[in-house]
């Protein structure tokens, strides 16, 4: 009897252990999250007590760009507008005709933005001193993810259905080359800090095995939703982290340490999501809800009409020096309805 | 007598059902010609406008653009001003090769002018490559001061005669090709200098509408270099240039083509509609007619006919009915657009020039081989069904 309680005991004491070890094992974060979504307002989501708020801009967006410092958020929608918003104050411009249907976004090193357009797969170049479109070129035929080398000479820009990402001259606008097999049906990408690994987000959107891109995989034979690990020094993919869902954008910590992936229609719950993933070990360590936390507090559904009623998230851009949520937000974790 | 003489025989001695079935595939043959014609035209004209402007870019102050449109498409005389300086600052733009300023406006319905509403453009032989190169025949020497240069389709002014405007006389000294491009087509040509003069004129006479247009201009043209695309030439005009308006003429004739060949489209749809309704109209009227004429069939089998006879003759029959409702609806779609041409034109509002002789005849053969198709196409089910039939059956099944 007394063996029979103590196997007991030592067991509880295992799971319980092991419990606490896996909470404890949670990394926390300190910064501020902007993540654009389909609803026409950007999520907000303090990365240190998972609360969340928004900005209304009024349009469905799939991209935001912080300016470098942090005061400024530039908003492009998928009818091919421009926005600009002061994070302190949420005074917002009016909308600008820039492209057609805005997809990712990146600032470039002369401190122009570089804006991708899905619809017709130019890179429509923001100038934000000005507020007005100083140049556009082709690239490829269905455009979204944007980044830039370390050295500002090279830009790489990710074509959505044909999966791979266009290696392109800075300077003169040329595509120099191709990474193939970037993935399934490919959107924003993010460089990890400190390497030359480019991050690339793979919502494998698929129907039917073809790209359809609005936002959930057909579960006969679908390619999981990852993020696929691309070396800019040979051009070649190294390594392919499923996470499920359909992952739209990638960030990191400042050392680069963790990737937070905004996923939209995380695995069986109806949500988009922030999922943190450890870059070294390449598991998800953490996850914040990014729409349905909010839309649950506010009793908000989604017209049936717009995404089949689910929330869809895209881009994702981290604030790191910023610890709270800025008072401009609208905070709807109380259920108070927004304005 | 051959088939084809009994196939005749036999629609004239039903004349009104004849009339009917060629009727319908007049509408057909005739809507279908007419509008292929006039997207073919609109199209072409477009095309061809576009080159002759020889203009990538036309800019313009913001707040024209919609008037300068209407003005590059439908010659709408309409005036609108910028600083002159403008068109040194287009000059130093990326990917601009050369530039041609324009000053646009209207002559005036008082007696200071022989004509009232005329569209005047101003311009610097120097450095325009727009205008000259379309003069029916060169210039001997550069356009003076007291010359201009007509559009073709103002016929009242030939090379020889003088034209006052503003007190100021000119004299007619060239006309343009014809472009199809009103904007070209219906303007007056002078230099800019020449504005000066009227401008003297004017200030001593009654009419004083030229203050302040010393140092402006309506427009500059920009020729794009090669190795740039002229929509980010037009970008980059726009970004460094304020309150301007950077118009790529593609992007115009784009515009235009779209609306209009929606609307064309719709037409054309409908056509598809009418078509079908035709097939099945003589396909319903071909088996009624193999109905009733099984008794002719058997006789004409028992006599020594065969069965590719009977199929042929029913052929023959729907071939020579849709041929000549063919001929006559694209003879008739053809006289329609050469009565309403001016009408048509004047309702498309864009850029308009008739198809060149061998496009009409290969749109004509088009529209009546499509005709000849939908009768064959109908009848060729009651024609099987006649040739499958047994001479004995067929004599006692009509009777």
């Amino acid at each position: 009897m007394k063996r029979r309680l103590f196997i007991v005991a030592l067991a509880l004491t295992l799971v319980m252990g092991g419990a606490f070890f896996a909470y404890a094992a949670e990394p926390s974060f300190s910064g501020i999250a902007y993540i654009q979504g389909h609803g026409g307002h950007i999520a907000v989501v303090d990365l240190a007590t998972g609360d969340v708020a928004r900005y209304a801009h009024g349009k469905p967006s799939d991209t935001v760009q912080l300016s470098k410092d942090g005061k400024t958020m530039y908003v492009f929608s998928l009818d091919g507008f421009a926005k600009e918003i002061d994070v302190a104050s949420g005074k917002q411009t009016e909308w600008m005709k820039l492209g057609k249907k805005h997809c990712g976004s990146a600032i470039a090193p002369d401190g122009m933005i570089w804006v991708s357009d899905m619809d017709d797969g130019n890179v429509y170049v923001y100038d934000p001193k000005t507020h007005k479109l100083a140049d556009s070129f082709p690239v490829s035929k269905s455009i979204c993810g944007i980044n830039f080398s370390k050295d500002g000479k090279t830009a790489y820009i990710s074509d959505m259905p044909g999966g791979f990402v266009s290696i392109l001259d800075v300077k003169t606008k040329k595509v120099t080359g191709q990474i193939k097999d970037a993935g399934a049906f490919i959107h924003r990408a993010r460089f990890r800090p400190g390497t030359t690994e480019l991050w690339q987000s793979d919502g494998a959107e698929l129907k039917n095995g073809e790209p359809i891109g609005v936002g959930y995989a057909d579960s006969d034979g679908a390619v999981p939703g990852a993020v696929t690990i691309l070396d800019t020094t040979s051009n070649k993919v190294i390594d392919r982290v499923i996470i499920g869902g359909n992952p739209h954008d990638v960030d990191f910590s400042k050392d680069g340490k963790y990737a937070f992936v905004s996923v939209r229609q995380i695995p069986e719950q109806d949500d988009s999501a922030i999922v943190v993933l450890d870059t070294t070990t390449k598991r998800v360590v953490k996850e914040y809800s990014a729409c349905k936390k909010c839309h649950a507090a506010m009793s908000l559904t989604i017209p049936k009409t717009a995404d089949e009623g689910r929330p869809f998230l895209c881009a994702i851009d981290v604030n790191w020096d910023q610890k709270k949520i800025p008072a401009s937000a609208e905070m709807n974790t109380s259920g108070k309805k927004p304005k | 007598m051959n088939l084809a003489v009994l196939a005749g025989k036999n629609l004239r001695r039903k004349l009104f059902r004849t009339i009917a079935l060629l009727l319908s595939v007049t509408v057909v043959a005739g809507t279908l010609f007419v509008v292929t014609t006039i997207m073919d035209s609109v199209e072409t004209s477009l095309q061809k406008s576009t080159k002759r402007l020889g203009a990538d870019i036309m800019v313009v102050p913001a707040e024209s653009e919609g008037v300068a449109r209407m003005t590059l498409l439908a010659g709408k005389p309409s005036t609108f001003y910028m600083d002159k300086d403008i068109e040194d600052k287009v000059a130093k733009i990326k990917g601009v090769k050369k530039v041609a300023g324009q000053l646009f406006i209207k002559s005036s319905h008082y007696r200071c002018c022989d004509t009232g509403d005329l569209f005047i453009v101003g311009f610097e032989p120097d450095r325009d490559f727009t205008i000259t190169p379309w003069l029916v025949q060169g210039l001997k020497k550069p356009l003076g001061r007291d010359e201009a240069i007509m559009g073709r389709a103002i016929s009242a002014y030939t090379p020889g005669v003088t034209a006052a405007l503003y007190g100021k006389l000119f004299s007619i000294v060239g006309m343009l090709e014809q472009t199809g491009m009103e904007f070209i087509d219906k303007a007056m040509y002078v230099t800019i200098d020449s504005f000066k003069d009227m401008v003297a004129k004017t200030d001593k006479g009654d009419v004083r509408i030229f203050d302040n247009l010393n140092n402006k201009i309506s427009t500059v043209l920009v020729q794009v270099s090669e190795e740039y695309a002229p929509r980010r030439v037009a970008i980059f005009i726009e970004h460094d240039i304020p309150n301007v308006k950077a118009i790529v003429s593609e992007d115009v004739i784009a515009a235009v083509r779209k609306q209009l060949f929606a609307l064309l489209k719709s037409i054309l749809y409908i056509i598809g509609v009418l078509w079908f309704m035709s097939v099945m109209l003589i396909g319903v009227v071909f088996s009624m007619i193999v109905n009733e004429r099984q008794r002719e069939f058997g006789i004409l089998r028992a006599v020594g006919a065969k069965r590719k006879d009977i199929f042929s003759l029913l052929i023959y029959e729907a071939s020579f009915l849709s041929l000549s409702g063919g001929v006559i609806g694209v003879a008739l779609g053809g006289l329609g657009l050469f009565i309403f041409q001016e009408k048509i034109k004047a309702l498309l509002s864009v850029p308009y020039m008739w198809p060149s002789p061998m496009d009409f005849v290969v749109l004509a053969l088009v529209c009546i081989l499509i005709s000849l198709l939908t009768g064959c196409i109908a009848a060729l089910q009651p024609a099987l069904r006649s040739m499958r039939m047994e001479p004995y059956a067929q004599i006692r099944g009509g009777e």
